[in-house]
């Protein structure tokens, strides 16, 4: 009996450390056409959460993206001539889409966020959080 | 007259040689009145040119024995001449006189010793060219006389000569002179023995006519009904005459068509002596009544050559009632008297010195005096009483230097009023320049009807007052009023002026005026000084007051009207209290004094500099419920003004300082009074230099210096006012500071706190008040940097001590560069951008470190730090802390999360994990024995904020022999997904040990899960992502730690 309980947990123990092990693996090697992103985009789920990506920068400060949620009484204009809040760069590598936003206190592109992009066409953009793996649906407009 | 008499009696003496021929004649021939008749006529024939006629002769002995008389009747002579108004030289109705035969015979002389004329009429006429229609006399036919009678003399010794209606007419026409007497009667006694004269003459009334000139010049004398008794003696060229005209008669006197006297009552009584030979005669007394107006005069009048007058008279004139003086007024004159009405009596007395000729006038000395006047006039309300005079005039109308009237005294009075002047007029004749001192003292209400109506003012109360003036004539026609000399005192009592919705009241004041300015400040303000020294002075008009006590106010200026020079201007003004109000405006002032000056410019004098030097004891303000109070303010300052440049700020160029003591400033718009123990601040047109400022708000008490520059720049628009203070507080309300700023220099936060908000998507805030309305606004156009040093500093309920830094606002960004600060607790250091580019759209940026903190106070001084991080409640001890947090807020100040970015580290020693289910949970899964102890060693935390995500970089936990790296994201709705990998472990484990903590707070949700960081803080077995991660975790951190100033 006790023979038969050490091999269950062993076996359970084995199974789990497989599965833990064998869950690390996969990678996504997709490529996309970075000029499909350039443009204004808004969020599927929260509409009037907007985003615009530059193909050259847009302000002074060499931004090359943008934010800007109407829900909060935000407009495109107030990020274009406020001081920087709501810009990003970004880069794309890949499928590998990085955000780096711009930090007014420390007056840098030193905040970033990392996304996998699953679905780029010229209408739609969905990208996975690299973080928890949520997804995230956009329209071009 | 002269020539009258010389004529009068030349014909008298004519006539009588022709009566004395006649009875010659009779005496001689023929005694019968036919034959002495008969002979007569042709004597006469003989002996005249003229035409004659003689009636009857008649020779008389008995009945005038022992004297020879002879009676002539209807004698006529007749001698026409072209001109003469009659062609009759004499025409007598009778005749008649007696001589003494005795003389004749034993003297051969003819003594004439009565002598009578009636009924006849005497026309003497002289034409242009001087012939006399009394000529008639031919020349002497020496062959026809008897050689015997060679000897005989006619000797005239008239002892008495009657006249009875006897006209006489005398026109001269080379003298342009005529003489009509009409019914002369009267008798002559006394003696004309050759030459020598010695009569009395009884003359009753009659008529006399006298008329020289012609034309407008024509004068005329009428005189009726003028009886005289007249004595004269003249022996050689000596006479004397006297004359009583005792009973009235009538006067007329005319110049051309104006009348001067009509038909008035006169009388006449004089005494004179001449001098023939010398031309000079004697008025020894003369005394006319004329409308029972009597004139005295005497003197002498000589006339050495022809044509010339040596004039030395006197005159008296004593108490003339002026009412009968203006009955007198010629009806030609009689519109300048018109609607007046006059009593007094007028005395005067003058001489007149000196030749008159051609080119001489003499002197001419007139006193005047006017007693108990009365004067009405119609344009005056009241009637003018107790006028007195006493005026001097001194006229040489060839000396003008000598020349003067002299107003001793001229003195009226009105019911309630008085005028009193005295003084000179001189240069009578070119310019004539009055000299004058006017003393008065008003009943200001007597005024009240000479005011037009339509000027709708009213006075009340006194003035008392001097003036003298100093003024010619062609000053005033010219309006040279910097060559007058003027100069008063006027005392005001009980002041009351009403003009219009203006009201003047004043229980006393006093004005002085000078002009020229006798103790001018400068050489410019000469022309007028002016005093104004009151009591209490009050003025109101259309809900405007205003109140001067013991006020005292001096104006000097220069000549105003010169168009061509800037005036020139000083104002001296001390007031002991002064007081206004408007509507809702009061304003008090207690000792106001200062200089206000206007002047040219030195390197521009076309151009204004005025400069004010001002300051008070109490100065109190108030609109309504806002109320500014304060003592000994100042204010000096020189204001240069530039006409010619366009902008505004370029025409302005002051200069100057001002201060106060114990200011006092409560408004509504203010949530706290504002306190200003004391202020100094020097001005220019580039800085605001405050040398002290202390002011206290509420809980704050701080100290201002240092300069605001570019002030010029800054008001044309073209640059931010820059300014660099120190700020120095023993406590500050940081929000108090906040909301008292908010909003400076940016006009549409100023209108839309007073009104709705403009077409902006902005909704409109319930109006309550300024501070919780509005958030803070961030002044624009300015740059301004307080270098700050503040005890205690206080934030809500938060109270920091020991801030120090720089707080800078630039052009709507509120910036505090390092600004170090202390609780109790913690030192912080914090670097923090604040905008509000519109009231829904601000911008906080902060930069904030804790150095040394508790955990527990920590998240008690940010609480929001606990939503951040909430896996910090389960720590406890001190730690450093990190942070930078930019987001955009609304006007609430509520944080707008899609715009929250932000990073933050927080690095920690010996911290104690504190129990607590979720840790008890993941110690189980992760088979933590039950004897751990809960210290961690270190904790070097790194996450960043994006909207609502919080990541939370790899970190590793140290804990006894455990150690594990924790990572994840959790959201601000309180949502967990953290992965917890167990990286070592005193268990010896074949696999790697991993917790995915998932869920929400209340329900969290633990699992084993794969190790997401197995190698992660073993260099040698990272992998590349996990190397990037920590690169980017080390950046983050070297940014938040980036500039944290080391505590000495």
């Amino acid at each position: 009996m006790k023979t038969r309980r050490i091999f269950a947990v062993s076996a359970a123990v084995a199974t789990a450390a497989f599965a833990l092990i064998s869950c690390g693996g996969d990678k996504d090697e997709q490529t996309f056409d970075r000029a499909l992103l350039v443009g204004k985009w808004e969020s599927v789920s929260t509409p009037g959460d907007f985003y615009r990506y530059y193909d050259t920068p847009c302000d002074s400060r060499g931004a090359t993206g943008t934010e800007w949620y109407t829900g909060d009484s935000v407009t495109e204009t107030d990020v274009l001539t406020g001081n920087g809040n709501n810009t990003l760069k970004w880069s794309l590598d890949g499928a590998k889409l990085t955000k780096m936003y711009y930090q007014v206190s420390h007056g840098a592109f030193d905040l970033p966020k990392y996304y996998t992009i699953i679905e780029l066409t010229s209408t739609m953009l969905k990208y996975k959080d690299d973080v928890t793996g949520s997804l995230k649906s956009f329209v071009k407009r | 007259m002269r020539k009258f008499w010389k004529i009068f009696g030349v014909s008298l003496g004519s006539l009588a040689g022709v009566l004395l021929a006649a009875v010659a004649v009779v005496m001689w021939i023929v005694l019968t009145p036919n034959k002495l008749t008969s002979i007569v006529r042709t004597q006469a024939a003989k002996f005249l040119t003229c035409e004659s006629r003689i009636d009857r002769v008649e020779a008389t002995f008995f009945s005038t024995f022992p004297k020879f008389g002879l009676r002539v009747d209807n004698m006529l002579l007749i001698n026409r001449m072209a001109g003469a108004p009659s062609d009759t030289l004499l025409r007598v109705g009778e005749v008649g006189g007696s001589f003494d035969i005795m003389a004749f015979l034993r003297h051969d002389r003819i003594e004439i010793s009565d002598l009578r004329l009636i009924d006849g009429r005497v026309c003497i006429f002289t034409d242009s060219a001087g012939r006399a229609n009394y000529d008639i006399f031919g020349p002497s036919d020496t062959t026809s006389v008897p050689a015997d009678t060679s000897a005989l003399s006619l000797y005239a010794n008239l002892n008495y000569l009657a006249l009875k209606n006897i006209d006489v007419s005398y026109v001269d026409r080379q003298s342009d002179m005529g003489v009509e007497l009409r019914s002369l009667s009267g008798r002559v006694d006394g003696a004309m023995k050759g030459e020598a004269i010695d009569v009395a003459v009884t003359i009753k009334p009659f008529d006399l006519a006298f008329l020289t000139g012609s034309g407008d010049e024509a004068l005329k004398a009428d005189i009726k009904g003028l009886a005289a008794r007249v004595t004269a003696a003249m022996a050689g060229d000596t006479a004397r005459v006297g004359l009583e005209a005792a009973d009235p008669f009538s006067l007329s006197l005319s110049m051309g068509k104006d009348e001067y006297l009509h038909e008035a009552t006169a009388r006449l009584r004089t005494q004179a002596w001449a001098d023939l030979a010398a031309g000079s005669y004697r008025i020894d007394s003369l005394a006319l009544t004329l409308n029972e107006l009597p004139l005295g005069l005497k003197g002498t009048v000589a006339m050495p050559t022809e044509g010339a007058i040596v004039a030395d008279l006197a005159y008296t004139i004593n108490e003339w009632p002026v009412e009968r003086l203006l009955a007198m007024v010629p009806a030609a004159y009689a519109s300048y008297t018109e609607g007046l009405t006059a009593t007094g009596l007028l005395s005067s007395h003058g001489t007149v010195i000196g030749p008159y000729d051609e080119e001489h006038m003499p002197v001419v000395n007139v006193g005047l005096l006017l007693k108990n006047g009365r004067v009405r006039y119609h344009g005056l309300p009241f009637t003018l009483h107790d006028v007195n005079g006493d005026v001097e005039v001194c006229a040489d109308l060839q000396n003008e230097s000598i020349s003067y009237v002299k107003v001793n005294r001229l003195a009226v009075r009105m019911p309630h009023s008085s005028f009193r002047v005295a003084g000179t007029v001189d240069r009578l004749y070119t310019d004539p320049r009055t000299d004058l001192t006017t003393d008065f003292d008003i009943d200001l209400s007597e005024l009240n009807p000479m005011i037009p109506n339509d000027l709708n003012t009213t006075l009340k109360g006194s003035l008392v007052g001097r003036v003298r003036s100093n003024v010619s004539m062609s000053q005033i026609d010219k309006m040279d009023v910097e060559k007058m000399r003027l100069s008063g005192r006027l005392t005001f009592k009980e002041l009351d002026v009403q003009y219009d919705t203006l009201s003047l009241r004043s229980a006393r004041s006093v004005v002085e005026l000078a002009m020229p300015n006798p103790k001018p400040a400068t050489p410019a303000t000469k022309f007028l000084f002016a005093r104004l020294l009151s009591d209490d002075l009050h003025a109101e008009t259309n809900g405007m007051t205003a109140m001067l006590a013991d006020a005292a106010i001096d104006l000097a200026v220069s000549d105003v009207r010169d168009t061509v020079r800037m005036p020139s201007m000083i104002a001296n003004f001390k007031i002991d209290r002064l007081y206004a109000a408007m509507d809702t405006i009061n304003v008090a002032i207690a000792g106001p004094a200062g200089t206000v000056s206007v002047a040219p410019q030195r390197n521009n004098q076309e151009q204004p500099r005025l400069s004010l030097k001002y300051n008070c004891s109490n100065l109190l303000a108030m609109l309504g419920n806002d109320k500014v109070e304060a003592h000994n303010a100042f204010v000096n300052s020189d204001i240069l003004y530039n006409s010619n440049e366009t902008e505004f700020v370029k025409q302005i160029i002051p200069r100057g300082s001002f201060g106060l003591e114990n200011g006092h400033i409560a408004m509504s718009s203010l949530q706290y009074p504002i306190e200003i123990p004391a202020m100094k601040v020097a001005f220019s047109p580039q800085e605001f230099n405050i040398d002290r400022a202390r002011v206290k708000i509420d809980r704050s008490d701080f100290s201002l210096s240092g300069r605001l520059t570019n002030l010029y720049r800054y008001i044309r628009g073209d640059s931010l006012l820059k300014g660099d203070f120190s700020f120095t507080s023993d406590s500050t309300d940081v929000s108090q500071l906040m909301s008292l700023t908010s909003g400076i220099g940016d006009a549409s936060a100023s209108t839309n706190k007073q009104s709705a908000p403009t077409a902006s998507t902005e909704p409109a805030p319930a109006p309550t008040t300024a501070s919780d309305t509005w958030p803070f606004m961030v002044p624009k156009g300015v740059d301004v940097t307080l270098h700050a040093n503040v005890r205690h500093g206080m934030y809500g309920p938060t109270v920091i001590s020991n801030i120090n830094g720089d707080v800078r606002v630039r052009d709507g960004v509120l910036a505090l560069d390092k600004l170090t600060l202390s609780t109790p607790g913690a030192d912080m250091q914090m670097t923090a951008l604040y905008e509000s580019p519109r009231k829904n759209h601000l911008f906080a940026g902060i930069d904030f470190h804790l150095t040394n903190v508790e955990i527990d106070q920590m998240i008690r001084m940010i609480p929001d730090l606990d939503e951040l991080m909430p896996m910090l409640r389960s720590f406890s001890g001190k730690a450093a802390f990190h942070m930078a947090i930019d987001t955009n807020l609304d006007s609430m100040y509520n944080v707008k999360m899609s715009t929250l970015h932000g990073s933050a580290s927080i690095d920690g020693k010996d911290l104690v994990l504190m129990d607590g289910e979720t840790f008890t949970e993941i110690a189980k899964m992760l088979m933590f024995k039950k004897n751990t102890r809960n210290k961690v060693d270190s904790l070097a935390a790194v996450f960043t904020v994006y909207r609502n995500e919080i990541d939370v970089y790899p970190l590793l936990v140290a804990m006894d022999r455990y150690k594990a790296v924790v990572a994840g994201r959790h959201n601000t709705d309180m949502t967990f997904d953290y992965n917890i990998s167990l990286v070592e472990t005193p268990l010896h484990l074949p696999f790697n040990v991993a917790v995915d903590v998932s869920g929400s707070i209340d329900k969290l949700k633990y699992s084993l899960a794969r190790s997401k960081y197995p190698e992660f803080y073993r260099p040698a077995w990272r992998r590349e992502v996990e190397n990037k991660q920590l690169e980017i975790k080390q950046m983050i951190h070297n940014a938040l730690t980036r500039g944290v100033v080391k505590k000495q």
